[in-house]
């Protein structure tokens, strides 16, 4: 990405040909992005643009005034407006103001080296031509943490959609996140009501584990990518230095991990050693960091035990009726398979389980048999499942049709047993039917 | 005593302290350029307490306060001089000189952007020396970045006097300015092979000349396509380096010292000599060895190498 020379070129040519609507139209500019983020619908103005660009990001100022990576994005649209001294000033307050902000200091200097001459990228003024390994590595870094930075807003993929990860939020689950791997992103939605999709809130830079691809074995430096949950929180004063202001602990290995094979554990969402204000995108154990300011800003959204932490390597955007479709044809699916659990025809209701199902201590034949032999002893089974949550697992490699994790509160009541659990299923499509492939709390 | 006669003393001693004044500020101005900053100072500050806001006289009581490496005295009579001759460029030049000698970069800037702005925006030296502070303060925030050390004051600025302001001047031009392009060919050159040594030689002496003259561009034209900067730095950050070094200066001068052909092949010379560089601010000896090669047009420079 070259995010000066764009924003050099609208800078000299404001006022000209770049004012005629269709132009901003013809590619995704940061600034067409960060303005229609805030308000899709028809093409603005540049002027109206710059405006709503502003706003949008005074807005997020207003409500974290330590949300960094706002200021920073000022100061490039002062940049791209042709205002040079605003864009310095910008920032120069930002790196003050967190002096542990290496890309501030980064673009500072570039902005500083443009009075003088056009620099074409981020650290791209060569006054360092003899670095030493580490510098240039730390440049390197710089340079990629920048390009993800601002290249989630030339994205217009993110504009008024929904992940198809996060199908149903249950009222009692808030907030969930969404990390997108190739983005180096992290994703806050909240719920919104009753079949409603959820609402994007926020979004935030964060790195990941030092080597790509989805995590086999323990040690590989990997982020797995699955449906997960948070465990608990670790404190900032039970922990070394390294994770920052504190730590939220997710199931890996999850059910699924552990079936097939998977080793390794200690995947966190945690903080950034003080030292720095962010890592280079690829830099973790495993774990997805998040800067200190916005762990804070979202850590009393995120509630062990309930918040969900989908970790995919693309998020998948869907449109409101796919989504809606979707939803709705799994939904369909379980309130069959309560039914026809309900109805003691005990082979109806083993019909919705996949020949490939595994449990703790069945699979599919055990299961079967285990199920017949309890049917025997029912005069009336009575199950309610409340509080469902649907979540569309990230397809990764070897994977068989689409998979679904659902969790839910269920009540089961019968002439000799009763119980109330939290429920979790993971259902897969097979010929078009939707079936149970785990089933376990 | 009449009254008539009281004014005239009054009128004369007036005429007295004007005339004084204008000759002191002359001796004052010879004592700095002699490196007598003290015995200048007294004269001016002697001189300053009749006229205390006296524009040459602040800026010359500040050059001296500069010279005796009293940088806090110096930089409040900087801004004395500007609060009463706010038209005066070279103070807010020269005050911009002494805060980046304290490493106080973005005040330094602050004060040559508002000369530029304010006063006169096509002063080329406070132009040149604006540049100078930003590239400094790019540099410094680099390191910043990369966490790199990065030394600091690794710059000083060109400073103006008195007769580079853009008042009339009615001063006499400064010596400096009658030497600043002049290469003392001080020995003779060992005596090199008929024809082509000559060119070589010519070549090199020209090089030095277009340093002295503070030329830039004709200094860098004397250096090949593929010519490799020895210190690590790439050929673009050379060259940077080498405008900064050239030009920030108030005069440079160059001599070469027994020169001769060490080596010599068709496409390819050795040449050694002895330099002496001298600055207003810098100077050295070294033993210098150029390789020059042939290009299209003549010999340059492929290689520099201090030995």
């Amino acid at each position: 990405m070259t995010i000066y020379r764009h924003g050099f070129l609208t800078g000299l040519l404001l006022g000209s040909s770049l004012l005629l609507p269709g132009a901003l139209q013809a590619e995704p500019t940061l600034l067409a992005n960060l303005a229609t983020r805030e308000n899709p619908g028809a093409p603005l103005s540049l002027e109206r643009q710059l405006g709503e660009a502003l706003s949008h990001l005074d807005k997020r100022l207003a409500v974290h005034p330590a949300d960094h990576e706002a200021s920073l994005l000022k100061g490039l649209i002062y940049f791209r407006s042709g205002n040079l001294e605003a864009a310095l000033r910008e920032l120069d307050a930002l790196r003050q103001r967190a002096p542990n902000f290496q890309l501030a200091h980064m673009v500072y200097a570039d902005l500083r080296m443009m009075k003088w001459r056009p620099v074409n990228d981020i650290g791209n003024a060569q006054l360092f031509a003899s670095l030493s390994r580490e510098a240039r590595d730390v440049l390197q870094g710089l340079q990629q943490e920048a390009d993800y930075r601002l290249g989630v807003h030339l994205d217009k993929e993110l504009h008024s959609r929904i992940p198809r990860q996060i199908l149903t939020l249950s009222d009692n689950v808030g907030h969930a996140i969404v990390v997108d791997k190739s983005r180096h992103r992290l994703f806050l939605f909240e719920r919104q009501g009753k079949a409603q999709p959820p609402r994007l809130v926020r979004d935030y830079y964060v790195s990941t584990g030092r080597k790509q691809g989805n995590k086999v074995v323990r040690g590989d430096l990997r982020t797995p990518e699955g449906v997960y949950f948070v465990t608990n929180w670790i404190p900032d004063e039970e922990l070394p230095e390294r994770y920052g202001i504190g730590a939220f602990p997710v199931n890996y290995p999850n059910e699924l991990d552990r079936k097939q094979g998977k080793t390794g554990y200690g995947i966190w969402l945690h903080g950034t050693e003080r030292e720095f204000y962010s890592r280079p995108p690829l830099d973790s154990e495993g774990c997805v960091v998040l800067s200190n300011y916005d762990l804070d800003a979202i850590k009393h959204e995120i509630k062990p035990g309930v918040t969900p932490v989908i970790i995919t390597s693309r998020i998948d955007w869907i449109d409101e009726q796919t989504w809606r479709n979707e939803r709705h044809e799994i939904l369909q699916a379980l309130q069959q398979w309560e039914q026809d659990w309900e109805s003691l025809d005990t082979e109806r209701y083993l019909s919705h389980y996949a020949d490939s199902f595994w449990t703790r201590s069945h699979d599919i034949q055990s299961w079967k048999r285990y199920k017949r032999q309890v049917a025997q002893s029912k005069t009336f089974q009575d199950v309610k499942l409340e509080d469902i949550s649907l979540f569309s697992y990230p397809r990764v490699e070897n994977q068989q049709g689409d998979l679904v994790v659902a969790r839910m509160h269920q009540t089961y009541r019968s002439n000799n047993f009763n119980s109330e659990i939290q429920k979790r299923l993971y259902l897969t499509r097979r010929d078009g039917q939707w079936r149970i492939v785990y089933e376990g709390r | 005593m009449t009254m008539k006669l009281r004014v005239a003393i009054g009128a004369l001693l007036w005429f007295l302290s004007a005339g004084l004044s204008a000759s002191t500020l002359d001796e004052a101005q010879s004592l700095l350029q002699a490196g007598q900053a003290e015995q200048a100072l007294t004269l001016i500050d002697r001189q300053l307490e009749a006229t205390p806001d006296h524009g040459d006289g602040l800026f010359l009581r500040a050059r001296a306060l500069t010279a005796l490496a009293r940088p806090g005295p110096a930089e409040r009579t900087y801004r004395q001089l500007i609060e009463h001759h706010p038209q005066r460029i070279e103070a807010y030049n020269n005050l911009a000189a002494l805060l980046v000698e304290q490493n106080r970069l973005a005040q330094a800037s602050q004060i040559l952007e508002q000369a530029l702005t304010d006063i006169d925006p096509a002063y080329a030296a406070v132009y040149r020396n604006l540049q100078t502070v930003n590239v400094e303060i790019a540099r410094a925030s680099y390191g910043k970045a990369l966490r790199v050390d990065v030394p600091e004051q690794s710059v000083s600025l060109a400073t103006l006097n008195l007769v580079d302001s853009p008042r009339p001047a009615q001063a006499p031009p400064e010596k400096v300015n009658t030497e600043q392009a002049e290469v003392v060919e001080a020995s003779p050159a060992i005596p090199l092979e008929a024809g082509e040594p000559t060119a070589i030689e010519q070549t090199v002496r020209d090089w030095a000349r277009a340093w002295a003259a503070q030329d830039v561009g004709r200094y860098l034209s004397f250096y090949a396509g593929d010519f490799r900067p020895d210190d690590g730095l790439t050929r673009e950050g050379w060259e940077q380096q080498r405008q900064v070094r050239l030009r920030r200066p108030e005069w440079i001068r160059v001599e070469l010292e027994k020169l001769r052909i060490a080596e010599q092949s068709a496409q390819q010379v050795v040449v050694e000599f002895i330099q002496k560089y001298r600055s207003d601010t810098y100077g050295d000896v070294t033993h210098k060895q150029l390789i020059l090669s042939r290009e299209n047009n003549g010999w340059r420079i492929s290689q520099e190498k201090t030995l």
